[in-house]
């Protein structure tokens, strides 16, 4: 396979106006053009030749965009282009939202999280035995549909048009915590912006993936004070080191004053197209087991789990309910 | 059945090379750089510093990895362009001289060394490590060395370099980030 | 081993300052003149065949200098003079996905990439076979119809040493069972590169990451067909082997040819992916075992049928076919074996040698049965085991001549060392400790290539300011050969290790050395350097004598001991190597502190004046030393396989942690005793041993190459998992020396033989933590939690 890469141009708008500017004239001239913060996803992707942009828009000149501040109200505001290793190494984020940090620091490896950013976490793009291959290799099983042919190697059933049209999984590690966390995405376009929820922001298919319109890139992530509300994250990988998650489970738990358990909440990736998250309320009196025992029955049929990664599929569903154990455990529950 | 190579042919014709100025082990540099051009082949094949290691071109085994700024990134997921104006540091620019640093000198005394194709990912990433944490735990450790793959030392004899170097440091022995 | 200067002390790598500065030169580092880079077109289909290739438009694209397809080469090759049968290039049909179909040289790597998406290829798939049990079968079109078969067998092998049944018939216990072993590759971190230099003469220097510049050399010579004069082979640094850099490779062939075609210099190198599609590694196996147990005797017998997937063409594979038979004859007594061993072909990338070669899965095998005799004969199985192991200086039922053995002892203390006595059987659920043995050839006794010249030769010089060089044809691949070969000489010629130089793997420059595989460098290399250096000694001695006016000591031939050719078949011309026992020089000189000195008298010379001298007459102060192995063995068909020189042996003692609810198994220490005689560089042996324990871990619990269709599809190290820092265990080297009066210095291998033994070490200690048996390797978790579960419910 030949890595070099050729054949696009390099724009590195300085600052966020002339990324708007930018951005907004590439849209006009209809220009096929892909925007990286720290690239880490997006370059082993145009290695593979699995995007080929005529236009790569680096991020890096937006020193807007990164930074982490807590506002007024107790939100805290993450730049998407804060990089992974300072998400993990801020004291505020540690001491606001840790399971963030702690999500934040199980990404990939040391290096990666010192360029990767937490917005293109948000958007790594979904991933599929199939798919993230090389040229040749996705030559002799006949392309998919991802990379514009006419066929799925996981529902070998699936025509055009039908939905989800792709299984590829979806695999970032911050996007449960920031689920339980209700954290609102704002959105730039033009000189624009909107706020989307992340649980209103992914789509239920590998390549539609979210809601994210042509043109427009994450500018901050919000999270509003939670107060009683505690998250733990862990993940499924064969290794402590690069993987991605096999399956990654959030779990949180919401507290009233007394410290009485009044909400558990699950979300998981690493599964199925998008990520799944659920809240039970946890009524007066009610047995906990019993809402243990739904959430994790719930989550068990959150989505139809392919063979595509190293784990068998049935055991990364088994998994589910162990982890989430064990997330209850850790938070004291 | 009739197949061409899968690889598309791709346009020709945008390749708007550049003299591209990287500062590189404290020197101004300067070379042609295409837009595509990433950091490791700008260090490698434009600059001749081969030190950094091509093992995967992926961003999966951590043999690239160079100093930007002061961290550790992996060369070949950088496109050059996209860091310049930062401060690159390669595994040519780690020892003083002929002064090596007490990282080096204790991979080199542990037997951490073997093919030596990792040694200079090994050793950039822990340069890092011991710039914030002169004394890191084992863990610290660990998940420093795990950004790097070695198929030759099972890591043990690397940890223990790692290891040497806190004491050697603790010890007052040596300076991390020495250049 | 007091009295050693060098031998036995800790000692960094003579290269790894250059390492650590990122400044010693792999294969790509090197520049040379303006080459032109090199691409290989790869087959898209696991069995086709090829109709036309096309490349008229490739060759009109501007920059493109050179193109090579099939047509360009008429003779196939192979590491193993037995089965050369594969092509640098295929010609009328590909075998499998990723086979080189066409490769192209421009000005540019992007003008090369873009003029092979203008090769056409014309393709008519056919069948391909991917099952090794269908390869068994009848088929219509053969992989390799040369060899006259109607089905994809490759090779087999049936031998019968003993009465096997009649064993099983008088044992109290007999255990058995069916396992199956994934594909497990190399993954060196250094990609393959070969870069060809051609001159104005049409000389070609070929700078490869090679294991076995030797084999390169001639199988170049004979496939591009030029005379061996005009290659030059040099291996640079090199990234890790394993055994995946040790055949000549297709794209070597290539780049040479591409050389010659365009006069031009030529740049060629592996993307991972290509790495990973030209494999090499471990054969996939399943093998049935049975073995019988009975304490007073021991094992009673083995009887194993072994079936391994070979992929496309030949590579190491008959001799893999028979280790994995022949490698059951230790550590322990064993009179009656049986086994049935076949390789076939399947339209996968070839499988060759991996570090443990042929004897590690088997060796998994055994060592779980013989586990589950032991518990069920209520023995202890460290305390059986250790009363099982050969005793030194004896033969195996197919004459492999076991000469030290120091493991007896070192399993003992490896016992008490990890507390063994205290912990089997008696830690909490989800905890446990297990053992396993294995041994290991220390280079093989028999040539590929057969003729009468040794395995390896050195030579030797001393320049006027006394600094030695030591020129070898030895491949250091990481393991450390080049630092071995200085520390040689410099204890025998009694000066500083930064006194000796070594010139290394050209073959230009450098005598012949067979190359880094089946363990056999350490010793035979070793071995030759140590005899050159005694040589080189006698003529400083000489000259000291003169200086000292004291007569020269007579150096007679010294007799080998009785036991030099222990059982063997002896030669007199085998025995023109031997200079004495270690590490007597016979001379009654001490060469020291840069002075000679004559131990009798106590006077003495200084060391340069003694070099200046012995350069008085000659002008040149040059020796050779050789090793060759004594001949062994018997003589039938097979007796060769697996004879060595001496052997390895390996015991494991490992602690696990199996989490019940998810089946992760956590390796947390590993002791290790692992008798390679004498450590000449005890840095070097713990390396080797570190390095042995991750790879073995890797294929125990989560590595394995997948397939879909014939294609890898886990071709990088993000899916191919190996294990990370994190995974590595605690390790404790017991020390475990041994009487080997052959090896260099009383060295035997220490690079391979550590492998076998720890994967079956952690399946046992599983046993000891929740009572399961694997017989699926990797143990992945998802298998052992269903392992787990299945034991629960019943």
């Amino acid at each position: 396979m030949n890595t070099q890469l050729s054949g696009f141009e390099f724009e590195r708008p300085a600052g966020l106006p002339a990324l708007r500017a930018l951005l907004t004239r590439l849209g006009r001239e209809q220009r096929r053009f892909a925007v990286a913060a720290g690239g880490t996803d997006l370059m082993p992707q145009l290695k593979q030749r699995l995007v080929a942009p005529e236009v790569l828009v680096s991020l890096n000149g937006v020193g807007e965009l990164a930074g982490i501040a807590v506002q007024d109200d107790g939100t805290l505001r993450i730049g998407a282009l804060t990089r992974l290793a300072d998400l993990v190494d801020s004291t505020l984020v540690r001491q606001h939202q840790p399971a963030l940090a702690a999500a934040a620091g199980r990404v990939a490896s040391p290096q990666i999280r010192n360029r990767a950013t937490l917005g293109g976490n948000l958007l790594v793009n979904n991933r599929c035995i199939y798919v993230n291959q090389s040229p040749l290799n996705r030559t002799v099983h006949a392309p998919c549909f991802k990379v514009d042919g006419d066929v799925c190697h996981i529902v070998k059933s699936a025509v055009r048009g039908q939905l989800p049209q792709c299984q590829a999984r979806f695999v970032s590690d911050t996007a449960p915590v920031l689920l339980l966390l209700e954290a609102r995405l704002v959105l730039l376009r033009g000189r624009g912006e909107r706020r989307v929820p992340l649980r209103r922001f992914y789509r239920n298919d590998g390549m539609e993936r979210n809601v994210l319109r042509p043109g427009e890139v994450i500018g901050w992530i919000e999270i509003p004070p939670a107060t009683g509300l505690q998250v733990d994250y862990d993940k499924l990988a064969v290794r402590n080191a690069l993987d991605f998650p096999s399956l990654g489970v959030a779990v949180g738990v919401r507290r009233d004053a007394a410290g009485q358990p009044l909400e558990l909440s699950v979300a998981l990736t690493g599964l199925g197209t998008h990520p799944g998250c659920w809240r039970h309320a946890i009524a007066d009196g009610a047995s906990l087991s019993k809402v243990v025992a739904k959430a994790c029955a719930r989550a068990g049929k959150f989505a139809t789990t392919y063979q595509q990664d190293f784990f068998p599929r049935d055991y990364r569903k088994k998994m589910i309910g162990v982890f989430i154990h064990r997330s209850l455990r850790r938070l004291g529950v | 059945m009739n197949t061409s190579n899968p690889a598309q042919p791709r346009e020709h014709g945008v390749n708007d090379a550049r003299v591209l100025a990287l500062r590189v082990n404290g020197v101004l540099q300067q070379a042609i750089a295409k837009p595509g051009t990433t950091l490791l082949e700008f260090l490698r094949e434009e600059l001749g510093l081969t030190g950094s290691k091509r093992g995967c071109d992926l961003g999966e085994c951590g043999c690239c990895s160079v100093l930007v700024d002061g961290r550790p990134m992996l060369a070949c997921l950088l496109l050059a362009a996209d860091v310049e104006g930062s401060e690159i540091r390669t595994i040519e620019g780690i020892a003083d001289g002929e002064v090596l640093h007490p990282l080096q000198q204790a991979m080199v005394d542990e037997g951490a060394i073997q093919c030596g194709f990792c040694t200079p990912g090994m050793v950039i990433n822990g340069v890092h490590l011991f710039e914030r944490t002169p004394t890191p735990t084992r863990d610290e450790i660990r998940t420093c060395i795990s950004a790097t793959v070695c198929r030759c030392t099972g890591y043990n004899r690397i940890e223990q370099a790692f290891v040497t170097t806190a004491a050697t440091l603790a010890a007052g022995g040596g300076k991390a980030g020495a250049q | 081993m007091s009295g050693y200067n060098i031998v036995g002390k800790p000692t960094p790598q003579i290269d790894s300052r250059d390492k650590v500065m990122g400044r010693a030169r792999f294969t790509d580092d090197i520049p040379l003149h303006n080459p032109l880079h090199a691409a290989i077109l790869r087959s898209p289909f696991a069995s086709a065949r090829i109709l036309k290739v096309d490349t008229s438009r490739a060759a009109a694209l501007p920059g493109v200098r050179g193109i090579v397809t099939g047509a360009d080469f008429r003779r196939t090759f192979g590491v193993l003079v037995i089965s050369k049968d594969e092509p640098a290039m295929a010609g009328n049909r590909v075998r499998y996905i990723g086979e080189p179909v066409a490769a192209v040289a421009a000005e540019t790597a992007e003008i090369a990439a873009a003029a092979l998406a203008l090769i056409e290829v014309s393709y008519e798939p056919t069948e391909a076979c991917l099952d090794p049990r269908v390869a068994l079968k009848p088929v219509a079109e053969p992989l390799h119809p040369g060899l006259g078969r109607d089905n994809n067998l490759h090779k087999r092998v049936e031998q019968c040493y003993g009465d096997p049944d009649a064993g099983f018939a008088a044992s109290p216990v007999v255990v058995e069972k069916r396992f199956s072993f994934a594909s497990v590759t190399h993954a060196f971190t250094e990609p393959h590169a070969t870069q060809v230099a051609i001159d104005g003469r049409g000389n070609l220097t070929v700078y490869s990451a090679t294991q076995v510049p030797h084999y390169l050399h001639m199988a170049m010579a004979e496939v591009l067909e030029i005379p061996e004069h005009r290659i030059r082979v040099i291996k640079p640094h090199l990234g890790g082997g394993f055994g995946g850099k040790s055949d000549p490779f297709p794209h070597e062939m290539i780049a040479a040819r591409l050389a010659l075609q365009t006069n031009r210099n030529i740049r060629l190198r592996f993307s991972r992916e290509e790495v990973f599609i030209s494999h090499h590694g471990r054969h996939p196996t399943t093998l049935t075992m049975k073995l019988g147990y009975d304490p007073q005797q021991g094992i009673t017998g083995i009887d194993a049928d072994i079936l391994i997937d070979g992929g496309a063409y030949g590579s190491f594979g008959v001799v893999t076919t028979y280790y994995n038979g022949v490698l059951l004859q230790g550590p322990y007594r064993i009179e009656n074996l049986r086994f049935r061993s076949r390789r076939v072909y399947t339209n996968k990338p070839m499988c060759g040698a991996m570090r443990g070669h042929g004897g590690v899965n088997p060796r998994f095998a055994a060592e779980v049965l013989l586990d589950m005799a032991l518990v069920q004969a209520g023995v202890d199985p460290c305390q059986g085991r250790i009363d099982m192991i050969h005793r030194p200086n004896t033969l195996t039922a197919s004459e492999f001549r076991i000469t030290s053995v120091g493991l007896k002892a070192g399993l003992e203390e490896a016992m008490r060392r990890s507390g063994w006595n205290e912990k089997y059987g008696k830690l909490p659920y989800g905890k446990g400790i297990g053992v396993a043995c294995g041994f290991y050839i220390s280079g093989s006794a028999a040539h590929i290539h057969r003729n009468d010249r040794p395995s390896s030769t050195v030579r030797l010089t001393i320049e006027f300011d006394g600094m030695v060089t030591v020129y070898s044809g030895a491949a250091d691949i990481g393991q450390g050969i080049d630092t071995i070969l200085a520390m040689m000489a410099a204890e025998v010629l009694g000066v500083g290790l930064d006194q000796v130089k070594v010139v290394v793997a050209d073959t230009q420059l450098t005598p012949v050395d067979l190359g880094s595989y089946s363990s056999r460098v350490t010793f035979m290399a070793g071995n030759a350097s140590r005899n050159a250096a005694i040589r080189m000694r006698r003529l400083l001695v000489a000259a000291a004598c003169q200086l000292l006016e004291l007569p020269p000591p007579a150096w007679e031939k010294p007799e080998p001991p009785a036991d030099y050719f222990r059982q063997g078949r002896r030669s007199p011309d085998y025995s023109s190597d031997y200079l004495g026992p270690n590490p007597d020089y016979n001379d009654g000189f001490r060469l020291a502190n840069g002075q000679v000195t004559h131990l009798g008298s106590g006077r003495s010379v200084p060391y340069l004046d003694a070099v200046r001298r012995a350069l008085d007459g000659p002008g040149i102060l040059q020796t050779h030393g050789t090793y060759r192995s004594p001949k062994l063995g018997g003589n039938y068909k097979g007796a060769a396989a697996g004879l060595s020189p001496t052997y390895s042996f390996t015991a494991f003692i490992v602690e696990v942690t199996v989490d019940p609810e998810t089946g992760f198994v956590k390796v947390d220490k590993a002791t290790c005793a692992h008798d390679c005689g004498t450590m000449l560089n005890p840095l070097a042996v713990r390396g080797q041993i570190e390095g042995c324990i991750h790879m073995g871990l890797g294929q125990a619990l989560m590595e394995e190459i997948v397939h879909y269709d014939g294609a890898v599809q886990n071709a990088g190290f993000l899916e191919y998992k190996i294990p990370s820092a994190f995974e590595q265990p605690e390790v404790d080297l017991v020390p475990t020396p041994s009487d080997e009066t052959e090896g260099p210095f009383g060295a035997k291998e220490a690079g391979e033989g550590p492998l076998a033994p720890i994967i079956p070490a952690i399946a046992n200690a599983i046993h000891d933590a929740v009572g399961i048996r694997l017989t699926e390797v990797p143990m992945r978790p998802d298998r052992v939690l269903a392992a787990i579960r299945k034991a629960g419910a019943a």
